[in-house]
C-alpha cells in the first residue's frame, strides 16, 4: 500500500505533465525558430534536392518539387509548432508536393491494374503435371560468382541495373525503383503512388523476377 | 533423386512458384510464422530457391548501397540554386 500511492501519484503527475506540453505545442507558433529564408537554400538546397531525387529520378522535377516546396514553406512559417527541426519539417512539406506530383501524374497513367497483373509468373515455373509449381529446368536460377564487396562489380551492376531497370514496364520500374533501389517504406510507396498493398506486392514481386532474370542473363552472363 | 524430392516436397510445403512469392513478399514485411517456416523447410532443401532468395537480396543490398552513395553527393546545379534564392528574396519582400 505505502509503495502505491506515490507510484500512482508519479503517473498521474506524468500524464498531467505530457498532455500539457502536447496542447502547448499545438497553440504557440514558433515561427522565430526559422532561420532566415534566404539562407534556406544555402543550408538545406542539397539535402532537400536528394531528398526528391529519390522519388523522382528526373532532375529537373526534383529541383521544381524543391522550389514548390520552400515557397510552400515561406507561406507556411507561421504555423510552424518548433515541434521539430527546420529540416525535417522542410522535408514534410517537400513530402506533400511529391505526393501532389505523383497524383497529378497518376491521374494520367494510373498505377492501379490489377487485371494486367494477373499470374504471368507461368513461364518460370511447370504449370501442371506432378512437377507443377517447381522451376522451368531452362528459368532455374543459376549461381552467381560475383564479390558483391568488389567496387569494379559494384559499378558494372549498377550500370547493368540501369539497362535492366529501363527495359522493364514503366510501372514495375517505378515501383522497383521507390522500394529497392531508393529505399522508401513499403506503405509510403503504397501512398504515395496510391496503389493497394496487394498491388503493390504482385508489382514488385514481378519487378524482382525481372530483375533478376535480366541481370542473371547480362551481368552474370556477360 | 532431386525430382523426386522436389515432388515429394511440393506435396506438403509450398511450391517453389509460392516461395518465390514468399520470398519478395518476406523482403517487405514480416510473414506469419507458418509461411515462414514453410518457406524456410523448402529453401533448406531447394537449391534453386535459395539461389532465388539470395540474389533478389544481393540485388536489393547492392541497389541501395549504390544510390545511397549518389544521393548523397546530389547537389542542386548552381543554376537551380541562384534561381531558388532569388525567388525566396523576392517572395520574402512582398510577405
Amino acid at each position: 500500500m505505502s509503495t502505491a500511492l506515490p507510484m500512482a501519484w508519479a503517473l498521474s503527475w506524468r500524464i498531467a505533465d505530457s498532455s500539457m506540453s502536447e496542447s502547448d505545442k499545438d497553440s504557440v507558433s514558433n515561427e522565430y525558430l526559422l532561420t532566415d529564408p534566404k539562407d534556406w537554400v544555402k543550408s538545406h538546397g542539397d539535402a532537400l534536392f536528394g531528398f526528391a531525387l529519390r522519388y523522382v529520378s528526373d532532375r529537373t522535377i526534383a529541383e521544381d518539387l524543391v522550389q514548390e516546396c520552400l515557397l510552400g514553406a515561406l507561406k507556411a512559417r507561421t504555423s510552424f509548432s518548433g515541434g521539430s527541426s527546420e529540416r525535417t519539417w522542410l522535408i514534410g512539406i517537400l513530402k506533400n508536393k511529391v505526393m501532389d506530383h505523383f497524383r497529378k501524374s497518376s491521374r494520367e497513367t494510373p498505377l492501379n491494374e490489377p487485371e494486367q497483373l494477373s499470374d504471368t509468373d507461368d513461364v518460370d515455373y511447370v504449370s501442371s503435371g506432378p512437377d507443377a509449381g517447381t522451376w522451368q529446368p531452362n528459368r532455374r536460377p543459376s549461381p552467381w560468382s560475383v564479390d558483391p564487396n568488389d567496387p569494379v562489380e559494384q559499378k558494372q551492376f549498377w550500370e547493368y541495373l540501369k539497362q535492366c531497370l529501363e527495359g522493364l514496364d514503366q510501372r514495375l520500374a517505378k515501383v522497383y525503383n521507390m522500394r529497392d533501389i531508393q529505399e522508401i517504406e513499403y506503405d509510403e510507396v503504397c501512398n504515395v503512388l496510391a496503389v493497394t498493398p496487394t498491388n503493390l506486392r504482385v508489382m514488385l514481386h514481378r519487378a524482382r523476377k525481372l530483375m533478376r532474370h535480366c541481370l542473371e542473363t547480362n551481368w552474370i552472363g556477360a | 533423386m532431386m525430382k523426386l524430392m522436389m515432388r515429394m516436397m511440393n506435396k506438403v510445403l509450398p511450391t517453389c512458384k509460392e516461395v518465390s512469392h514468399l520470398t519478395s513478399q518476406a523482403m517487405d514485411e514480416t510473414l506469419p510464422w507458418t509461411k515462414r517456416l514453410g518457406m524456410r523447410l523448402h529453401l533448406m532443401m531447394c537449391v534453386w530457391c535459395r539461389r532465388n532468395s539470395e540474389q533478389l537480396q544481393m540485388i536489393r543490398d547492392l541497389a541501395r548501397n549504390q544510390s545511397a552513395s549518389q544521393t548523397k553527393e546530389a547537389k542542386l546545379s548552381s543554376d537551380a540554386r541562384d534561381r531558388l534564392s532569388r525567388l525566396l528574396e523576392q517572395d520574402d519582400d512582398k510577405s
